[in-house]
């Protein structure tokens, strides 16, 4: 992998570098840079063949359709899927709103619901209101010291009533990778839908829905070179042929009557009014960049890339570094925090040099009170990132430290 | 831009944030005040000492967080001692600026402003001397 020719692919790089300060990206795992052909796929759409994917009848109105069901079979060979179950949304977070609101008729009270403490937010405010409107029990899982979940706490803690176990692939926060296929195998002994979010790994790491057995995945395409406002829902057939839609309008109906209606095929009753039909074919090329270059191969460089400024911040004096340390327990995240800075103050200083790092909660709240800390530093890497990236943000926070210990 | 970035951590700032001035949860205040920044989770409470006249005659604060929203709550504590409550309440981000002496990006402002909003977001009043 030549991550310098990458580099060149995304014109960001370009416009941000400064005084000939280059600019360093450490926050994909907010959202990541495009490249240029993500970008061109969809300043063509618009510039081109603009057209609701629901009026096809004249020629560009195909065309956007075409476009639009192709980035769904990119998406569904991306994760081992078939295209019937791969629905657009707006981004992981509606997702996984929608999937809760989708599963409430499965949820009786004296149910449990169980998500982990290192979830985002976005994985963890759905299901606690879903617990709240059923009357089920909210379970969140308790982690190892390092910040880890181990599946034996899973497994102790589930049983019979627990009917969802919704834990991430990846913790966005320190990189902890979880081991999916045991979590699954839990959910399955237990009869619990295994909700898997993938917003940190599916960007990364090959995903193979057969393999995990996951029952629903969430991602977004933001995260993954693709522009915001895309993301996906994966559900298993047999799921998503009985589950009812959530959201209705536009595009999901088989007929409508007065009294009743009924709702087209799986996905389109659960893709009610005009999706984002730009965003889903940048989604698409992105996965096309992507796969060109492999994600086993991405995986290896920013894990390499992570390793590598892990192992410098923990020999650094004034730092602490947070999560596993074993490298195969980690994707390419490293978080920490150092002594006597407000984490803000650390990001600042390094903005200065043109470093661009994620600073605060990451909004996992309880991963925080987990550490006893209120926020860190995130570096989170990807494929245009270099050894240089690294070497700049190590120089970066001793700058900082100089500034602040003087 | 550059510069006044560069100026942020001027030796002023750091200097209140490594000895803040009246941090401490003042004993039998008038008013508690206390706010967060959504962005960070930092929070700030205010504590004061209300004269009949509603002007503050102590400031204290308590709370961890950035140089930035240190130091001005620290500025703060000090500016405001012998001020009619509502002039503190109204002091707008140029005032914070000036007091700090430097200029902030949007996104620090909220840090600076954080321990006026605190002061805005009155928690528990003793009523004789708040309203007279
Ligand atoms: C693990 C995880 N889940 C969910 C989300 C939410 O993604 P989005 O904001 O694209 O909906 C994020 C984004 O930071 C994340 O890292």
């Amino acid at each position: 992998m030549n991550e310098t020719e990458i580099k060149k692919d995304f014109p960001i790089f370009k416009a941000q570098s400064r005084d000939g300060a280059p600019f360093t990206f450490l926050d994909s795992a907010a959202t990541s840079q495009m490249p240029q052909v993500v970008i061109d796929s969809m300043l063509e759409f618009y510039s081109t063949y603009k057209a609701n994917v629901h009026s096809g009848i004249y020629s560009i109105g195909v065309r956007a359709v075409e476009a639009y069901e192709g980035a769904r079979r990119k998406v569904a060979m991306f994760l081992g899927a078939h295209s019937n179950e791969v629905i657009f949304t707006s981004g992981t977070t509606a997702s996984l709103n929608m999937l809760a609101r989708m599963l409430e008729v499965r949820i009786s009270a004296g149910d449990e619901i169980m998500v982990s403490a290192m979830e985002h937010h976005s994985n963890f405010i759905p299901w606690q209101e879903l617990a709240k409107r059923t009357g089920a029990v909210f379970t969140v899982l308790p982690l190892e010291k390092d910040g880890t979940l181990s599946a034996g706490t899973i497994r102790a803690m589930a049983g019979p009533r627990t009917k969802i176990i919704a834990v991430t692939h990846v913790s966005h926060a320190t990189g902890s990778v979880n081991d999916v296929r045991e979590i699954s195998s839990i959910a399955r002994g237990v009869g619990a839908f295994f909700v898997l979010d993938a917003a940190q790994s599916a960007p990364h790491m090959p995903i193979d829905v057969q393999k995990i057995d996951c029952d629903f995945l969430a991602f977004s395409g933001q995260k993954m070179l693709g522009p915001t406002g895309i993301g996906i829902l994966y559900g298993k057939e047999k799921h998503l042929r009985e589950i009812a839609p959530a959201v209705f309008g536009g595009g999901m109906i088989r007929e409508v009557r007065t009294d009743s209606s009924t709702w087209a095929d799986m996905p389109q009753k659960f893709e009610a009014g005009t999706p984002h039909v730009a965003g889903a074919i940048g989604l698409g090329a992105a996965i096309s960049y992507i796969e060109v270059i492999g994600r086993a191969e991405l995986m290896a460089h920013e894990r390499n890339l992570a390793d590598m400024a892990r192992c410098a911040l923990t020999n650094m004096p004034g730092i602490h570094v947070y999560g596993p340390h074993n490298e195969h327990e980690t994707a390419g995240i490293v978080s920490f925090t150092v002594e006597g800075m407000h984490a803000h103050d650390v990001a600042e200083i390094l903005s200065r040099e043109n470093i661009a790092v994620r600073a605060g909660h990451h909004c996992a709240l309880p991963l925080m009170n987990h550490f006893g800390i209120s926020g860190t530093i995130r570096a989170s890497f990807y494929l245009y990132n270099t050894e240089k990236d690294v070497e700049r943000l190590l120089t970066g926070v001793k700058k900082a430290q100089g500034i602040f210990h003087a | 831009m550059h510069n006044m970035e560069d100026e942020l951590y001027k030796e002023n700032v750091l200097h209140h944030y490594r000895n803040p001035r009246n941090k401490y949860a003042l004993a039998g205040a008038d008013i508690v005040g206390k706010d967060t920044n959504a962005l960070c989770g930092d929070e700030i409470t205010i504590y004061a000492h209300v004269n009949g006249d509603k002007v503050i005659t102590t400031m204290s604060f308590m709370g961890d967080g950035c140089a930035i929203s240190q130091a001005a709550s620290s500025l703060l504590t000090e500016y405001a001692t012998g001020k009619r409550m509502e002039e503190i309440q109204k002091m707008t981000q140029k005032d914070m600026e000036r007091l700090l002496g430097i200029s902030l990006s949007m996104v620090r402002a909220r840090c600076a402003l954080l321990p006026i909003q605190a002061f805005q977001h009155i928690i528990m009043h003793t009523h004789r001397e708040y309203h007279a």
